[in-house]
């Protein structure tokens, strides 16, 4: 097996930050004293912080929201990162595809900000067990939320009245 | 709560107050949420309640979190909710779009609390403060780059200014068309200086200011008229220093029409300040109109009238020159200045035309600009 250093060398050779990234933690928490992947770790995440403020300064929507959702479990840029993936999404992408993004990245990685922006958009889902399973963990974030309370229990109702969808594939 | 059995909320509600003590924090309650849920999924559930039973679990949580935060009921909420509507402005029910009739008491309850950006002409101040203060930390920046900078400041433009006063000087040390020398010089030297250095301000969209451009309220115009700001204001100190030596030596007087020789001076800057604009819209998509420019700079400096009116010049060359509109307002500005001539060969309207022209051109480069790749900022 690939150890993690050449793996994540191998990752940012292919432009695949985000995954190169996860290597390096997966990595790290395998093997905190590895000197030399922390030094790695510490160089790409710098190089997104910086990637993601040029980003930022030309608007350039879909490289923000690919860059952001790789810092999204920075301690340091987690928040300013989610901002700018939520700002980015809004302005470029259709309702439903903001939605949809947002639950991709719910998928992957956790931040406040995120599950917030996620439970506003939760009526824009296709009504789908995924969905309502997705409404579920927003509120094991924000517990009691009434907006996202009220949109499950409308997704629930909507998917009883469609039983086909229980059993098909999703939208 | 539709779907939702009451009951079943209730119980759960008060198994969960059992676990929480009175002021459980949100890592605790967090904790018993938890374990209810995964409880009830232990328990199991028939696939056709699974769904009311897990929200019912999020209604009984909801209780309990509305409970401890203090929030209001969903009635109250709802109430609230309708209130809000009024004054939300994306509401279908937004009551304060128009102008509502207060009475006097009302209104001077709400003139108080009126916020200051609502008052007419607040962007407008915010915006001339806002260039005031890039222009003191451009005059911070050029005179921090060595030890005598404040006074090269004011000494550089101090040389310039005078090395072109000696050019009509040379040529006539007394009078040119009956106007003192010396002052027609000067005249003519901060006419000149101000529109090129404003030019040059704007052309290079900011310098050392660029980047005051992070800030967001700070956009590419505010850093390019700070900038001409500069010259505006060191070329009229500068140009005002040497009139008031020159009055001292009795080789000048002050002008007999001020405010229309103010008028043409700032005419003047802004003609620099929108030609800059212009060629910097240029020069981001061109880089070699830089060096056409330079040339054109020296052709136009030349046909300015800086060392000779257009009425001294043979008809063949004025009638060329006198497509240069910065000769036109140049001779306006000496016919402002001295009583002792009135130009016959500017015209108003030919500024005028043309001024509306440019300017109008360089705020459409300006938006255009701010939307080209690379230059949109967030």
């Amino acid at each position: 097996m690939q150890p993690p250093i050449a793996a994540a060398r191998a990752a940012i050779q292919d432009g695949e930050l985000e995954r190169a990234l996860d290597i390096i933690r997966s990595g790290l928490a395998d093997d905190p004293e590895d000197e030399q992947l922390a030094l790695l770790g510490a160089a790409l995440l710098r190089r997104l912080k910086a990637t993601l403020r040029r980003k930022v300064r030309e608007r350039d929507y879909p490289e923000i929201i690919a860059v952001a959702a790789a810092l999204l479990d920075d301690e340091e840029a987690a928040d300013s990162a989610a901002e700018a993936l939520i700002g980015a999404a809004r302005a470029s992408l259709p309702a439903k595809e903001f939605a949809a993004l947002l639950m991709a990245v719910s998928d992957r990685r956790s931040h406040p900000r995120i599950w917030k922006e996620l439970g506003r958009v939760l009526h824009e889902l296709p009504v789908t067990p995924r969905t309502i399973e997705k409404g579920f963990e927003i509120l094991t974030h924000l517990p009691g939320n009434d907006a996202v309370l009220s949109d499950l229990a409308d997704l629930v109702m909507r998917l009883r009245t469609r039983p086909e969808a229980l059993d098909g594939p999703e939208e | 709560m539709a779907s939702v059995d009451p009951a079943l909320v209730a119980a759960l509600v008060e198994r969960m107050r059992r676990a929480l003590q009175a002021a459980a924090d949100a890592e605790i309650r967090f904790e018993v949420y938890r374990r209810v849920r995964v409880q009830l999924a232990q328990a199991g559930y028939g696939r056709d309640d699974e769904y009311a039973i897990r929200l019912a679990a999020e209604y009984a949580i909801r209780e309990i979190e509305h409970e401890y935060s203090g929030e209001p009921n969903e009635e109250e909420a709802g109430i609230a909710r309708t209130v809000w509507s009024f004054v939300d402005p994306m509401s279908d029910h937004y009551v304060l779009g128009d102008r509502i009739a207060l009475d006097p008491v009302a209104a001077r309850l709400f003139e108080s609390t009126r916020d200051p950006a609502q008052e007419p002409g607040y962007g407008i101040l915010m915006r001339f403060n806002m260039i005031f203060n890039l222009w003191l930390r451009a005059i911070n920046h050029e005179a921090s780059m060595d030890r005598i900078g404040y006074v090269w400041l004011v000494a550089d433009p101090f040389i310039h200014v005078l090395l072109i006063c000696f050019m009509p000087l040379f040529v006539n040390p007394r009078n040119i068309m009956d106007m003192p020398s010396f002052t027609f010089g000067i005249v003519g030297a901060c006419f000149w200086l101000t529109f090129r250095t404003s030019l040059l301000g704007a052309m290079f969209g900011g310098g050392g200011l660029q980047s005051q451009m992070e800030h967001p309220p700070v956009r590419q115009i505010d850093v390019m008229a700070a900038r001409a700001l500069n010259a505006l204001i060191i070329y009229a100190t500068v140009g005002a220093c040497m009139i008031g030596l020159a009055m001292w030596l009795e080789l000048a007087y002050l002008p007999h029409d001020p405010v229309g020789f103010a008028f043409f001076y700032l005419l003047n800057w802004i003609f620099g300040l929108s030609y800059g604009t212009v060629i910097h819209s240029l020069l981001i998509r061109y880089p070699g109109v830089r060096r056409i420019n330079g040339f054109f700079m020296r052709v136009l400096a030349i046909m300015s009238g800086l060392f000779y009116a257009s009425e001294q010049l043979p008809q063949e060359i004025s009638s060329i020159f006198l497509y240069n509109p910065l000769l036109h307002i140049v001779q306006f500005g000496r016919s402002a200045w001295f009583r002792e001539y009135t130009t016959t060969d500017a015209s108003l309207t030919y500024v005028f035309f043309f001024s509306s022209a440019l300017i109008l051109l360089a705020l459409v480069c300006r938006v255009i600009d701010d939307r080209w790749p690379g230059q949109v900022r967030p």
